[in-house]
């Protein structure tokens, strides 16, 4: 916007020059009304005029359009209002006469903040959808994972969940009870590994008073208080193997003993277990019973790594960003797309609790809009380890296979899209084809998302 | 309206009116050095587009330089910055000094503040003076100004290594007017102006 028509028109052509659709106005009503028509991805608008300045027009603009940034040209005279602007919202303000190069770097900055802001806005309307859960993933493999859930959890079958650490694996056991006819009834969650071998019997099925040393009362195990409900058993390769039989006949015969009791009682458990042993190994070494290892494994439940899921990453990130602010008081809005890059590449050996703990870092550390590098754990960044192999589950379509081979293949080589092409022994013109072909998929499974420009040229409405 | 006021306003306009064309001969220099790019021809005339945003920045800077001294900025502590007024008044007098064939040797204190009730007068008093020494010094010859601080005080000492004495009739009305509204003492020695403010802030 600018009140100097010619000026206003001269800035346009540049703007164009540069790429950008523009649209004019020379008074503040004008350029609203434009505005609201045209959508800007932002607004550059002279500061000092006769009529209606610019400080009239970013309070007007911050009505109808909150997030797009507004960038102010201004002379010596109005430096004092322009600082005056930045309080009130404005994006930045460039000194008359402006230096081309300052403006572009202002505007592509602008814009780049404008598409992280709808990022983030697109990420909060797919966890509105997703609703109050912790446990969210759009990705294939957790796609099959809720589906697997969803099929399991009305049966009254033991399932075994795998999975490395951190992948969440008491979230799903919660999932299946939640989703079972058992949902009213007690869900029980005990890791086998935290129990000392001498009392695990006890903590299992329960004592009598006086049944041991130190037993002053009757205490129910963890199979009574689960009872019409569900006992999730983590890391259920722990148990001794002494124990193990009496776990079986438990789960057989839905009927225990307390330790030092002498009536059997009656117990209608659904058993989830999780391990991270390889249970097969550990029979044939005689540390798992064989029979009980087919009791507990009538159904399989198994989680990828966050390594194999990395399409459920930003969403997560968002997830945890909006958890941590709520905790916190915090008004981090998202994260800056560079760091989110980094986080995609990241191997994540601990999973989401190792992602979960990085982002409640950052939000604590986090003053701003966006998340940058500098709140991020100093191991975490600039330590993306490379990715050495490509894995993934069986079950996907041939070419998600392909999709993700591709993208490995370019983070490998740095982004290098020449020496990528050369890898994969396609044409650059092949290679560029498919990024842009996954691109348009990625923007297209974000839903419809408004946006102000045309055939990806942005506009800029604008002028001195 | 205090003289200071209708100062700030005058400079205020004078500098959106002349950095408003300013402006809009960089837009049409940067629209056409990208039309001569895409046409294939800047190579041949680079040399003169980058000539034109040098000479573009200059007047800029020169306008700045006019501004800041026409109305020097107050510290946060409300002081005036004398040693950085008589920094600017030396070189916006550069053209004077060149056309009179005058050598200027300053020695300036860095960042001597002062307490001034009207900033304009203050810095009014500072080019008067200096145009004074410049008008009276022969080609060839010397002005010395020193800008220091001793006993309380910061004073501006401008003297002609040239002339024997300064002119009588100079130590006029209007210098007077400006030592009042500015809270100055100006004292008039042989061969040289040594004006001093009272209220050393230190920067």
């Amino acid at each position: 916007m600018d009140d100097e028509r010619a000026t206003g028109d001269a800035l346009s052509e540049m703007l164009s020059q540069w790429g950008h659709r523009v649209e004019t106005a020379v008074d503040g009503n004008d350029a609203l009304k434009k505005a609201v028509e045209f959508r800007p991805d932002v607004v550059l608008s002279d500061l000092a005029m006769p009529q209606t300045d610019g400080l009239w027009l970013l309070r007007a603009l911050k009505e109808d359009m909150p997030d797009c940034p507004v960038v102010f040209l201004t002379g010596r005279g109005t430096i004092d209002a322009a600082v005056e602007a930045i309080r009130e919202g404005a994006y930045d303000f460039i000194e008359k006469p402006l230096d081309p190069a300052r403006l572009k770097l202002c505007i592509d900055r602008a814009l780049e903040k404008k598409e992280t802001m709808r990022e983030v806005q697109g990420l909060r309307r797919r966890l509105k959808q997703l609703g109050p859960s912790d446990f969210i993933g759009q990705s294939i493999g957790m796609r099959r994972v809720f589906e697997l859930i969803e099929r399991v959890a009305p049966a009254r079958a033991p399932v075994t969940i795998s999975g490395e650490s951190g992948t969440g694996k008491e979230m799903v056991a919660r999932a299946i009870h939640n989703l079972s006819p058992r949902k009213d009834k007690p869900f029980i969650a005990v890791n086998c590994a935290s129990i000392p071998p001498t009392l695990i019997e006890s903590e299992f099925l329960g004592h009598e008073r006086g049944a041991f040393t130190g037993a002053s009362q009757r205490r129910p195990g963890v199979f009574e208080l689960a009872h019409g409900g569900t006992l999730f058993l983590d890391e259920v390769g722990e148990i001794p193997v002494e124990l193990q039989a009496k776990l079986l006949r438990v789960l057989e015969e839905s009927r225990l003993r307390r330790v030092g009791g002498k009536v059997e009682i009656e117990v209608d458990v659904r058993l989830l277990s999780a391990t991270n042993r390889d249970l097969k190994a550990e029979i044939k070494n005689g540390r798992f019973r064989e029979d009980l290892y087919f009791r507990l494994n009538v159904f399989q439940i198994a989680l990828p790594p966050l390594r194999e899921r990395r399409d459920d990453i930003p969403i997560l990130v968002q997830l945890f960003i909006e958890k941590f602010n709520s905790d916190s008081g915090k008004r981090v809005a998202g994260i800056h797309p560079d760091i989110l890059d980094v986080l995609k590449n990241y191997e994540w050996p601990g999973n989401i609790r190792e992602l979960r703990n990085a982002i409640e870092r950052a939000v604590i550390l986090c003053d701003g809009e966006l998340i940058q590098a500098e709140h991020l754990p100093p191991d975490l960044v600039g330590k993306t380890p490379e990715r050495q192999s490509f894995r993934l589950p069986y079950g996907l379509p041939l070419d998600l296979v392909e999709k993700e081979y591709i993208l490995g293949s370019l983070q490998r080589n740095n982004g290098n899209k020449a020496r990528t092409a050369e890898v994969l022994g396609v044409s650059e013109k092949t290679l560029y084809n498919k990024l842009n072909r996954y691109a348009a998929e990625a923007q297209a499974a974000q839903g419809p998302v408004q946006t102000g420009t045309e055939g990806g040229a942005q506009g800029v409405a604008g002028a001195r | 309206m205090p003289a200071e006021l209708s100062q700030m306003r005058l400079v205020d306009s004078m500098m959106h009116e002349t950095r408003n064309p300013l402006n809009a001969i960089a837009i049409h220099l940067e629209i056409v050095s990208e039309k001569l790019r895409k046409s294939g021809a800047s190579a041949n005339v680079d040399s003169n587009l980058q000539a034109m945003r040098s000479q573009l920045a200059r007047v800029d800077e020169l306008l700045k330089k006019f501004a800041s001294f026409m109305l020097p900025k107050k510290r946060g502590d409300g002081a005036f910055p004398l040693s950085s007024a008589v920094e600017l008044a030396l070189e916006l007098l550069d053209y004077e000094r060149r056309r009179k064939n005058v050598e200027v040797a300053a020695r300036i204190e860095a960042g001597l503040a002062v307490q001034t009730a009207e900033r304009s007068a203050a810095s009014s008093l500072v080019l008067a003076l200096l145009l004074n020494s410049l008008d009276r010094a022969p080609s060839g010859s010397r002005v010395e100004v020193s800008v220091g601080a001793e006993n309380g005080k910061v004073a501006v000492v401008i003297s002609n290594s040239g002339v024997r004495q300064l002119e009588a009739d100079y130590h006029s009305s209007a210098l007077e007017a400006l030592c009042l509204q500015s809270g100055a003492k100006l004292i008039r020695r042989e061969d040289a102006w040594v004006v001093s403010f009272p209220g050393i802030q230190p920067s």
